[in-house]
């Protein structure tokens, strides 16, 4: 089995505040992976540091057996930046919680600019791809419209869309349904649960344990920046050995009580 | 008051105003581009350069905007000459000086525009895999430009009102022509009124157009 991703000992602090205090996980090829947790428990930093949106983390991060951002040298593991820092995240899409598509562009644009500026493509190949993309994600008949006229469902499926046409190795999703109505929120699950069964590898930050639960070949519970625990769902959601984790396990099926999720 | 009007001399002196007004809009044309430019220059300079370098962004930008701009026009028309030996006709001394003073502002309003653009339209577009330069070039300019239109076009207004500074230094642009004409002509009343207008039939379409385009571009 091949490692799409492996994190080891990772570290994060702002100042004084250690948001992550030595995190290891491996996500195999194909596999996913989500993560829950409170909020501040260091989730959603655990995710912007696998995407090299945070560079002054501590660790090793490897994407495809590649280092991430840092590259040894005489021993000493030393930064890397530009094409070669480049070469490596490209390996990673990321889908955010408020999708953050480029409002000034399509949605077609929106996901064939990177083909073409960054890939090279020519437009026509860039088009026919950016099209195929949305066509997946059910979107196709939005291509022409700009981000603010279309709802939060469908700009989220156009952002992965986006991401996907670049062919990563590894997506991570980080709280991608949080932002968005109750009754748009099936839809982009929807989306995430058919990659999952193409076999995407996927590193899911959520706090959809509905979820978790059925999609997650595992999942990871993190609480005050560390990996509080880890199992196959079953085990995690059922069978929790960490007090913290039933506290907040309970909590979360006290929110949801009213809810016919 | 029996002031004897003679419109007639507006009439008289067409050319001194058609010549004058090429040379202000030629004059303001080539400030605003260079500020503009070179506003954009300092502006991502203080954002993303190194520290020191944007320390001496900021040292810039505030030194030119608590200095007079007819203060900045003689130095660099009468002193850097001295300094340097490098010397300029009066044209370019004082198209120099409205670049480098009106760059203060412009980095000032171009800063302020890239900030107000969502952090993660950049984390979107790095993930992605685009350079500095890609990311600002083709997500965050052209989101920033719309925003900074309006106070960018009242700068370019400022800049063509404050071009009658160069009279100073004895460019030929509106001012000093009319100026000129007035000393031949004791004329005052009638040219003064007419220059205003003129100045006037300069600046709105400017505005005017600015105001057509970023309807246009709050369509969409």
């Amino acid at each position: 089995m091949t490692l799409a991703l492996s994190v080891r000992d990772l570290t994060l602090d702002y100042g004084d505040l250690k948001v992550l205090k030595g995190v290891t996980f491996d996500v195999a090829a194909g596999e996913v992976l989500c993560v829950i947790g409170p909020s501040g428990s260091g989730k959603s930093t655990l995710l912007r540091c696998v995407a090299y949106l945070e560079d002054h983390f501590g660790g090793a991060i490897r994407v495809d057996g590649e280092l991430l951002g840092r590259r040894e040298r005489g021993g000493k593991v030393v930064p890397v930046r530009g094409a070669a820092l480049r070469k490596v995240q490209g390996k990673v899409g990321m889908v955010f919680q408020h999708f953050n598509l480029w409002p000034h562009m399509s949605a077609l644009r929106n996901v064939m600019e990177p083909l073409t500026v960054v890939k090279r493509m020519d437009r026509e190949a860039a088009r026919a791809l950016a099209m195929e993309n949305l066509a997946k994600v059910g979107v196709a008949d939005k291509a022409d419209a700009y981000p603010p006229r279309l709802s939060g469902g469908q700009q989220q499926r156009v952002a992965i869309a986006r991401a996907l046409a670049m062919q990563p190795r590894v997506m991570l999703f980080d709280e991608a349904t949080s932002s968005l109505d109750p009754e748009l929120v099936n839809e982009v699950l929807g989306v995430m649960r058919q990659l999952a069964e193409e076999g995407m590898t996927m590193l899911v930050v959520t706090h959809e344990m509905e979820f978790a639960k059925k999609v997650a070949d595992r999942v990871i519970f993190m609480d005050g920046g560390v990996i509080a625990e880890e199992g196959p769902p079953a085990q995690l959601f059922d069978h929790p050995r960490e007090a913290r984790t039933r506290a907040f396990l309970s909590l979360i099926d006290h929110d949801l009580a009213g809810d016919p999720a | 008051m029996s002031y004897n009007w003679n419109f007639g001399i507006i009439w008289d002196y067409r050319f001194v105003y058609v010549y004058g007004a090429q040379t202000t809009v030629a004059l303001s044309i080539v400030g605003a581009v260079f500020a503009i430019l070179i506003g954009l220059f300092v502006a991502l300079a203080r954002q993303s350069a190194p520290k020191p370098v944007a320390l001496l962004a900021s040292a810039y930008v505030e030194f030119l905007r608590n200095t007079p701009l007819l203060v900045q026009i003689f130095w660099i028309f009468y002193c850097l000459p001295v300094l340097t030996g490098a010397s300029f006709t009066a044209f370019w001394a004082a198209a120099i000086s409205l670049s480098i003073h009106f760059s203060a502002y412009f980095a000032e309003i171009i800063r302020a525009g890239i900030a107000s653009i969502d952090r993660g339209q950049t984390d979107a577009a790095r993930i992605l895999g685009f350079s500095y330069a890609q990311t600002m070039a083709r997500i965050i300019l052209p989101q920033a430009f719309r925003r900074i239109l309006p106070p960018l076009v009242n700068m370019i207004a400022d800049i063509v009102k404050l071009s009658s500074l160069a009279s100073v230094i004895g460019v030929y642009e509106l001012m000093h022509s009319i100026n000129n004409a007035i000393m031949n002509t004791f004329r005052p009343l009638e040219l003064y009124s007419a220059l205003a207008v003129v100045y006037f039939i300069i600046i709105y379409p400017v505005a005017f157009v600015a105001r057509r385009v970023e309807l246009r571009l709050a369509k969409r």
